[in-house]
């Protein structure tokens, strides 16, 4: 033994192996408020640089916190709703956000996502959420989602998706009793928002800056004066509700024929949740008047299927809003969930 | 990145508690094994294929089969660096369709490797060897991923001489954490800027981005093998560096003395000192300036093929050839008295030719990064002719 | 125990033989009866203490056929043997468990009279367990509240141990969402459910208790399969045949709720195969009523389709 302390080698593993033993309880108490303040605060949160690595942090932190302080609602969709030409407090999510204050915003939106990364993410934090605001661009879903978040096997194989490393999962598993490796991704996310890598990227320029910002500064403060109601004219936001509820061989009809949207709408019903389904005029296959307005009626007042159209005067692009546009959109929506739900919101 | 994963650091425990629990002339077997599972559960599809080559490399070691054997290599490389489907049917399995196999894992460094070994035998230079060591020098996975390329002889004597010590494993953890660094902190941030080369527009940017690639690649490759040298480390085995601060290098030359040392070094020894020594039996012996030249560009002929069978590496490999082939007849050519001059040893000259050799190299990045039409817009925009 | 016997006829069958939603209609009537035997009163005029109806719904059903005695093996004029072994808990809870097959292959069998359903005959000849509860409609067949009969006498029936009351196995499944018969198998239908749904028809799917008759959901999953090996295109194909021959062997039925009246029922199906059982098919069936998507049912079943 004291063969071993003499060689100085082992004098600094020791040492090493003690600091970090010493550390690791420290993590999660380190974890806790910086989470808090990440995603309970007003701080904007969006993926930044449009990528998934705050995914898996998001939805382990969601589903270790199923109630926050406010009701919770996610926005997901891809660009549009991430908010490309747009910083970040301009975006749809954020503007929403400024609308009502007694909720907390999640902007989930990612560049390339669709309905049915959409339902595999609803899945895993369809508990921990109050609304859901789904903007439909398309069935697919992406096929490494399983290696970030939990993926049911059924749900691998009809999305064809790419299945996660089991050995590497069983490892994961064993090691999980050491904090900083279980949290490493959580803290990275908690702390910049995203991974050190990106972040680092991001600010290479005011890297100093933006850190102390980022790890002491404190979160946005609301606004005491309430934005004004954006110009709307022109936005067609169209949740017709059919006035007899349809028979059973049509829906059957609608089940068959928008497979995914339906398995989406029962899930967040299952779950005594709201949600509002937004398609696009790029959205392909979109459900006609009459199925929005039958899905309306029979998921009423779970589930609205809207149909928007923005006019070139609110768009940035045939596929994005401007910041105009994010704003009356974002306003369009609070009205809407408050017929689902009147009361909500205030 | 394997290195990184649980089910890597689990293999290495377990080969690091049996190396060192078997009897010295064990060890080989040992490695074998450790390294036939890496394969197993890193590239399945490829197991029977090194397996394949393995025993081939030994048969022909103890056949003198040399060039039968060069061959074969030769014909598999292509097959799989050529980037079509002509690989396919050497895997077991199927791919998807329509796509070229991948590169199996690490078989530009398997068949440098292989071929040195059977060289070596070919040329009476390594005894007889057991098949068991032959497969431990091929299957060895803490070098199978990125290098460094290993030599025989050494590598042999080095798994004899290990021994299990804190010394070994504390020096190899913090050479593999150093490795890690570099790739996380450093590598992977600087990928970042790399991918705007999609949309750079200005000489300035070009630049910018190249430099950043040129930058990357030795965080990045670098890393992998202090991660290599590291484990080995933990291990007791010593495989040789394959970087010396390249970008610190007052010329070409010294670059390749600093940049994949193992790499140059094999191509020194396997193609440009056997080129040379067959030109000078030519009638081109009176100009040993051409000699070196010609050697020059087929030894980066081959350095280029090695990394891809397409025209930019090709492209890239000719291209330091040129460099290199320009700096012998430099030297060669240029006055005595300049090189004994105060100015030309002065510390100002040598930071002067050492930020000269970057921006060389840095330019012949450019092909190395992309394929050879977008190259070719990217140097022109570099040197302000969009 | 208490045996009771049935001829069967166009009733109790479909062009196939004895169709399982049809048997479970008279096999449950006999353990209705078997239980009106044993507390001494008919069931209509069970009551809560303040008088309401009390109904005994079932909350689980279990069947076992034995590939020498498939249903369809059963035709008309054939004359079956129901024998019912009830076991009581607290009041609020009767279990029933059935042998039946045809009368002179259980005559033999039952001679013994004994207290309990033997294991040695369960695996000879199809058995069926029931669970019911006792419950009262509270605001529709939406809100039904537990309610033990105030005016029944329980004291003859065998004691239900604890650990044998299926209610364990019915709340497990209502989080997980499985029932246990299908551990093992693996998805037939690419991960992709089917949805089948269904009006209720008031006239058609009622009992005398004006819920919606629990026999029925055989019915609705039986439909709902159908659609779903239609339209199987995972690892297995389902052929004409194959729909138009396929027989159970196996079912558990784990009841949550009933559904109001105007109402549907949608009948999401996923199926599921197992390689040391090519002839095999399994099926998971969750069954929501339309109004606010509440799961009522969800059963799981092994069925073959033979060679």
């Amino acid at each position: 033994m004291t063969a071993w302390l003499a060689s100085r080698s082992m004098r600094r593993l020791l040492v090493a192996a003690v600091c970090l033993l010493a550390a690791d309880p420290l993590v999660a108490r380190i974890l806790r408020p910086a989470e808090e303040a990440r995603y309970e605060s007003d701080r904007l949160f969006r993926f930044e640089n449009s990528d998934f690595f705050a995914l898996g942090p998001l939805v382990e932190y969601l589903d270790e916190h199923p109630s926050g302080a406010r009701p919770r609602a996610v926005f997901l969709g891809n660009s549009l709703v991430w908010g490309y030409f747009l910083a970040a407090g301009e975006t749809l999510p954020a503007r929403f956000q400024e609308l009502v204050p007694g909720a907390r915003v999640l902007n989930l939106g990612i560049n390339g996502l669709q309905t049915g990364t959409a339902y595999l993410i609803t899945k895993q934090i369809i508990e921990a959420v109050d609304y859901v605001y789904l903007f439909d661009a398309g069935p697919g879903a992406n096929p490494q989602l399983p290696q970030l978040i939990p993926v049911e096997d059924a749900d691998i194989e009809r999305f064809a998706l790419h299945p996660p490393d089991r050995l590497e999962r069983w490892l994961e598993q064993r090691l999980a009793f050491w904090h900083l490796y279980r949290y490493s991704y959580r803290l990275q996310v908690a702390f910049f928002g995203t991974s050190t890598r990106v972040y680092a990227y991001l600010h290479k320029a005011d890297i100093f800056h933006a850190l102390r910002t980022g790890l002491f500064g404190t979160p946005t403060t609301r606004g005491t004066v309430a934005p004004a109601e954006p110009d709307a004219r022109g936005l067609v936001l169209e949740a017709p509700v059919a006035t007899n509820p349809p028979l059973a061989a049509r829906l059957q009809a609608l089940a068959d024929r928008h497979s995914l949207l339906w398995d989406y709408a029962t899930i967040v019903r299952a779950h005594g949740k709201h949600a509002v389904i937004v398609q696009t005029p790029s959205t392909p296959h979109p459900l006609t008047q009459e199925d929005r307005a039958d899905l309306n009626a029979h998921f009423h007042p779970h589930i609205r299927f809207v149909r928007m159209e923005a006019p070139p005067s609110l768009l940035a692009d045939p596929l994005h809003l401007n910041a105009a546009g994010a704003g009356a959109v974002a306003a369009a929506l609070r009205d809407l969930t408050m017929t689902l739900e009147p009361g909500s919101w205030r | 990145m394997i290195f990184g994963d649980l089910t890597f650091f689990a293999i290495l425990a377990g080969c690091w508690l049996t190396f060192h629990a078997v009897p010295i002339r064990a060890r080989p077997t040992v490695l074998a094994s450790w390294g036939v599972l890496f394969y197993a559960v890193y590239a399945w599809q490829a197991l029977p294929l090194v397996l394949g080559l393995t025993v081939a490399a030994w048969v022909a070691g103890t056949q003198g089969r040399t060039w039968p054997f060069i061959g074969a290599v030769l014909i598999v490389f292509a097959a799989f660096k050529s980037g079509t489907d002509a690989g396919r049917w050497l895997l077991i399995g199927p791919g998807p369709a329509g796509t070229a196999p991948i590169v199996p894992l690490g078989l530009s460094f398997l068949a440098f490797e292989l071929m040195h070994l059977v060289i070596e035998r070919g040329r009476g230079r390594v005894p007889s060897v057991p098949f068991a060591d032959v497969a431990a020098f091929a299957f060895y996975f803490p070098c199978r991923v990125a290098g460094p390329l290993r030599r025989y002889p050494a590598f042999a004597a080095s798994v004899a001489e290990a021994r299990a010590s804190f010394d070994n494993v504390y020096a190899g953890a913090v050479r593999v954490a150093i490795g890690f660094l570099k790739k996380f902190l450093i590598a992977d941030v600087l990928a970042s800027t790399v991918a705007e080369m999609s949309y750079a527009a200005t000489p300035w940017h070009v630049w910018k981005v190249t430099i950043a690639f040129g930058l990357q690649l030795y965080f990045d490759f670098s890393a992998y093998s202090d991660i290599a040298i590291g484990v080995s480390r933990t291990l007791g085995i010593h495989v040789p560096e394959n970087f010396r601060s390249p970008y610190l290098s007052a010329n070409i030359r010294d670059f390749w003395t600093r940049w994949h040392i193992t790499l140059a070094s094999w191509v020194r020894d396997y193609v440009f000192t056997p080129v040379g020594r067959e030109l000078f039996r030519t009638r081109m012996k009176a100009s040993p300036v051409s000699i070196a030249a010609l050697s020059y560009l087929a030894a980066f002929l081959v350095v280029g093929a090695w990394h891809g069978l397409a025209a930019n590496f090709i492209v890239w490999g000719l291209y330091h050839g040129a460099l290199l082939s320009g700096h012998h007849l430099y030297l060669t050519k240029a006055p005595p008295a300049m090189f004994a001059s105060e100015l030309y040893r002065s510390r100002a000259m040598t930071g002067v030719s050492t930020v000269a050799t970057f921006l060389l190299v840095t330019i012949g990045w450019v092909p190395f990064m992309t394929d050879l039409p977008n190259a070719m817009r990217l140097l022109s925009i570099m040197l302000g002719r969009p | 125990m208490d045996q009771y016997t049935l001829t069967l006829g166009l009733p109790h069958t479909n062009h196939r033989g004895l169709g399982e939603h049809l048997l479970m209609m008279h096999a449950g009537h006999f353990h209705w009866l078997a239980i009106a035997s044993a507390v001494g009163r008919p069931l209509s005029e069970l009551r809560t203490l303040s008088g309401g109806p009390v109904y005994a719904t079932f909350y689980f059903i279990e069947e076992h056929i034995p590939d020498g005695t498939p249903l369809e093996h059963f035709g008309l004029d054939d004359r079956l043997r129901f024998a019912v072994w009830l076991r009581g808990f607290k009041g609020i809870v009767v279990e029933g468990q059935m042998l039946f097959d045809r009368e002179e292959r259980l005559r033999a069998a039952l001679e013994g009279g004994e207290p309990r359903c033997p294991e040695r005959l369960k695996a000879a000849h199809p058995f069926i367990r029931f669970a019911n509860i006792f419950i009262t409609p509270e605001a529709g067949n939406n809100r039904l509240r537990v309610a033990p009969p105030a005016n029944a006498d329980f004291s003859g029936l065998a004691v239900l141990p604890p650990d044998e009351n299926p209610y364990h196995l019915t709340k497990q499944a209502e989080e997980s969402g499985v029932l246990g018969l299908l551990d093992g198998w693996e998805r037939a239908d690419g991960g992709a459910s089917a949805t089948r749904i269904e009006a209720i028809d008031p006239d058609r799917d009622t009992n005398g208790a004006g819920l919606v008759y629990f026999a029925n959901y055989f019915a609705f999953m039986d439909s709902a399969e159908r659609h779903a090996m239609e339209r199987c295109a995972g690892r297995r194909v389902f052929t004409r045949n194959d729909i138009a021959t396929r027989t159970v062997r196996q079912r558990r039925v784990a009841y949550y709720g009933n559904v109001g009246l105007d109402d549907s029922v949608s009948t999401e199906v996923s199926l599921f195969l197992r390689d040391d059982r090519p002839q095999a098919f399994g099926c998971r069936y969750v069954i929501r009523r339309a109004e606010d998507g509440a799961v009522i049912c969800r059963s799981e079943a092994v069925k073959v389709i033979p060679a």
